[in-house]
């Protein structure tokens, strides 16, 4: 027996109220760990996908759109641009790198995107098996789409027009796989890559087949024309003249400097659209924080409410127990050890509550994650602490401290005489 | 110190009661002792049970107990007999002094139960 076995026994005779304090102690720390997480998750999400892209320049239309199709590929694509602007824009002496990008078909949900090869080193995917593409019409696979065993080296399958499932089978050209990437827990890992010109050809000799119908068709959807728009369409060969377009292209730049000329510059200067993804997406999480915002608030209250329940509990439990905590004092118990009795009862039920909130968001969000299997790799789910959950701890522990404070000074007046006498 | 009327830990049963006794008092948490002193009172069935659930003759045996565990160089009891039947107030008695003789204490009762008079050889009447 000794006073932490006491504190404990004493929880644990006044089950109701322990478990009150303890589930809202849970619910409220478990939220706003939750919200941390999540946070957590996103924010690496984007950083992977945003990596070395300086500018995006596409078609007019809305910046954010225009990032988000291009950067993380959860949106339509605004539109194409010609390829002679394109190369107006590489010539600059402050742009670094460029690539292009180009797409508007998929396969069962994944999309098919034209690039070059510098598009894999940007992400920095590795082969995992066979090579990466030469002649038009080869293509490489992302790992998530390898896995769920949809495709593998030499087979082979339609693109379908547009970038969900049920639209028109391109018939008269067939991709084949030549490579599957490594995971690199980016957007890679759900894409479908090969050469501007594969996307090129498709389009070009579609377009010849259908006639002007199709065509017509075609220009009804924004971001999809990647068929050249060269009149000579009667070569026989594929020559891709300067009036070929593209849907978009990832600019890296130079240096700095870069961020203040360029992207105004092509929004005054050319027909084109330009947009820096690091200053759309902290737009972004600005409009989401708002959200986040709300719900941390909500949960701060709940831990707020559960350290007013601890305080509760143990000050009727200290009404009840007066002549109890005299008796202990009788028996030789210093007031300090009293002391030590009543806050620990404070910072046990606290303590529980911190451990069972930070279980259950891990709980929750590994749910979430089977659930949402594509979103989210069971990689990602870790168990150690994040940094702001440092400081949820220490503010939680914090408000079972100051919950016990008040019954704790109560504790160490017990005038134990008195007490006895009256019981 | 044997109050008059019984005092306890709810929460916790009569054997934790005493062992909490002997570790406020610094002294070695033994098991054996506590069965030992309990089944001496007759209270050895009622080991884990809270003291809450005992009578009322059996929580006042259950104090002395928890009294003279920790042997005492003196032992103050107020009116410790006064809830107990003729059985019960002897086996307190023998018990009280049983365990002053054993550790050489002072024992000093407090009381208005006529039984005790013819047991005890000194007596301050007021």
């Amino acid at each position: 027996m000794n006073i932490v076995r006491l504190s404990w026994l004493n929880l644990v005779s006044n089950k109701l109220n322990s478990l009150l304090s303890i589930l809202l102690m849970t619910f409220g720390v478990g939220i706003i760990s939750l919200l941390l997480l999540i946070n957590n998750e996103i924010d690496q999400q984007i950083q992977n996908n945003l990596r070395g892209i300086d500018m995006v320049v596409g078609a007019k239309g809305s910046p954010l759109q225009l990032i988000l199709s291009t950067v993380y590929h959860i949106d339509n694509p605004t539109g194409n641009i010609p390829l002679k602007a394109v190369n107006k824009i590489k010539k600059n002496p402050l742009v670094k790198s460029t690539i292009p990008l180009s797409f508007g078909d998929s396969y069962q949900g994944f999309r098919i995107v034209g690039t070059t090869h510098a598009y894999l080193e940007l992400y920095q995917a590795n082969l995992l098996k066979g090579k990466l593409w030469e002649s038009p019409l080869e293509v490489v696979i992302g790992s998530s789409i390898a896995q769920g065993n949809h495709l593998d080296i030499g087979s082979s399958f339609y693109g379908v027009h547009g970038l969900s499932e049920g639209g028109e089978i391109h018939e008269n050209h067939s991709y084949t796989v030549v490579g599957i990437l490594a995971e690199t827990n980016t957007v890679v890992d759900k894409l479908i890559l090969t050469s501007t010109e594969s996307i090129w050809k498709i389009h070009d000799d579609e377009e010849k087949a259908d006639g002007h119908h199709h065509e017509k068709e075609h220009h009804h959807e924004k971001g999809h024309h990647h068929k050249k728009t060269s009149k000579d369409k009667h070569a026989g060969e594929h020559h891709f003249s300067d009036d070929a377009t593209i849907t978009a292209l990832l600019v890296k730049f130079r240096n700095p400097m870069g961020f203040i000329q360029l992207p105004r510059l092509v929004n005054e200067r050319t027909n084109l659209q330009s947009a820096v993804p690091a200053f759309e997406i902290s737009r972004l999480i600005n409009l989401m924080g708002m959200g986040f915002q709300t719900i941390n608030m909500i949960a701060l209250v709940i831990i707020i409410v559960s350290g007013l329940s601890i305080f509760i509990g143990l000050y009727n439990a200290l009404n009840k127990r007066r002549t109890e905590l005299a008796l202990i004092r009788v028996h030789g118990a210093s007031s300090w050890q009293l002391v030590q009795l009543v806050i620990q009862e404070g910072l046990i039920l606290t303590f529980l509550g911190l451990i069972f909130g930070l279980i259950l968001s891990r709980l929750v969000l590994w749910v979430a994650s089977i659930f949402f299997e594509a979103n989210f790799s069971a990689k990602l789910f870790n168990f150690s602490l994040l940094g702001e959950e440092i400081w949820l701890l220490f503010a939680t522990l914090l408000v079972g401290f100051f919950a016990s404070i008040i019954p704790t000074i109560q504790t160490y007046h017990v005038n134990i005489t008195k007490t006895l006498t009256d019981a | 110190m044997v109050f008059q009327k019984p005092h306890f830990v709810s929460n916790l049963s009569l054997s934790d009661n005493l062992l909490l006794s002997l570790f406020l008092a610094k002294q070695k948490q033994d098991k054996k002792q506590v069965k030992n002193i309990l089944e001496k009172i007759g209270l050895g069935h009622k080991l884990h049970k809270k003291p809450d659930t005992l009578s009322q003759g059996e929580q006042q045996r259950a104090a002395i107990a928890l009294a003279v565990i920790k042997n005492p160089d003196l032992i103050l009891a107020d009116e410790p007999t006064s809830s107990l039947d003729d059985h019960n107030c002897n086996l307190i008695t023998t018990l009280l002094k049983e365990q002053a003789t054993a550790t050489n204490a002072q024992l000093i009762i407090i009381t208005h139960d006529q039984r005790l008079k013819s047991q005890f050889k000194k007596s301050i009447l007021l």
